[in-house]
């Protein structure tokens, strides 16, 4: 499988405001396992609306983060709403005060700067991620974990993914 | 984000979802109105048959199971995805 990585770093700002290095396997530990993505209408539904002459939506640019916590794929409801997208499914999703169906979409995952190929979520389930820190519009789940290999190096502060 | 425009797939659905567990247990339906149009081994290929079919008019795909999974998304649920670090 082909293999890639990325290895987290950050700097940090002292109370005299100079500027240090944070070290990568604490970024990583803070920020935990996020890269950045593209999301857009899959190529179906971008070939269906130019057919029937209609402007394909923008893609939209953000930070995805690496959920093994989630059994699905969630994305933010605004990016599935400026797109347009139609709704693909329903499911229901448990949180602290029960159960909750939700709509699901179809999306097409790019992850900019890597090797790795598009991936499509054809029914991602769609929730508020926009009050995150940093703001995510994805949280990549089980479901799409399930074609990659991860290798999370903690002591490193890199992750390792192979498809 | 509201499921209404697939009230009536998902009550078609429901209505049909014990016949589906006999014919296709695990695998992807694809519905459209109160017509259902195969049973798929993924939900990419229910989906690439629903876009040939109906293009971006809404349609549904479900996973056949007796009852629904219920999903976790605990980082997002608990709030963690919006911690302040």
């Amino acid at each position: 499988m082909p293999l890639f990585e990325t290895v987290y770093g950050g700097k940090g700002k002292l109370k005299d405001g100079r500027e240090v290095a944070v070290p990568p396997r604490t970024v990583l530990q803070r920020m935990g396992p996020c890269l950045p993505v593209i999301i857009s209408a899959t190529q179906e539904h971008q070939d269906t609306l130019v057919q029937r002459g209609i402007e394909v939506p923008n893609p939209v640019s953000g930070t995805g983060l690496i959920d093994t916590g989630a059994s699905v794929t969630t994305v933010d409801e605004d990016v599935c709403r400026k797109m347009a997208l139609t709704v693909t499914s329903a499911m229901q999703v448990s949180h602290p005060g029960g159960n909750e169906t939700r709509a699901c979409y179809a999306i097409q995952i790019h992850f900019p700067g890597t090797p790795i190929p598009p991936l499509i979520a054809p029914m991602a389930i769609s929730v508020n991620l926009s009050g995150g820190q940093p703001p995510y519009i994805l949280l990549i789940g089980r479901d799409l974990l399930a074609h990659l290999r991860m290798v999370y190096n903690g002591p490193m502060g890199r992750i390792e993914l192979a498809f | 984000m509201s499921t209404e425009p697939l009230k009536t797939e998902l009550g078609y659905f429901e209505k049909h979802r014990a016949d589906f567990v006999e014919r296709a247990p695990g695998k992807f339906v694809l519905i459209k109105g109160e017509e259902d149009y195969g049973f798929f081994d993924s939900a990419e290929n229910a989906y690439k048959h629903g876009m040939e079919l109906f293009g971006v008019d809404p349609f549904l795909i479900k996973e056949i199971l007796p009852e629904d999974q219920i999903h976790e998304i605990p980082a997002h649920f608990l709030g963690l995805t919006h911690a302040s670090l």
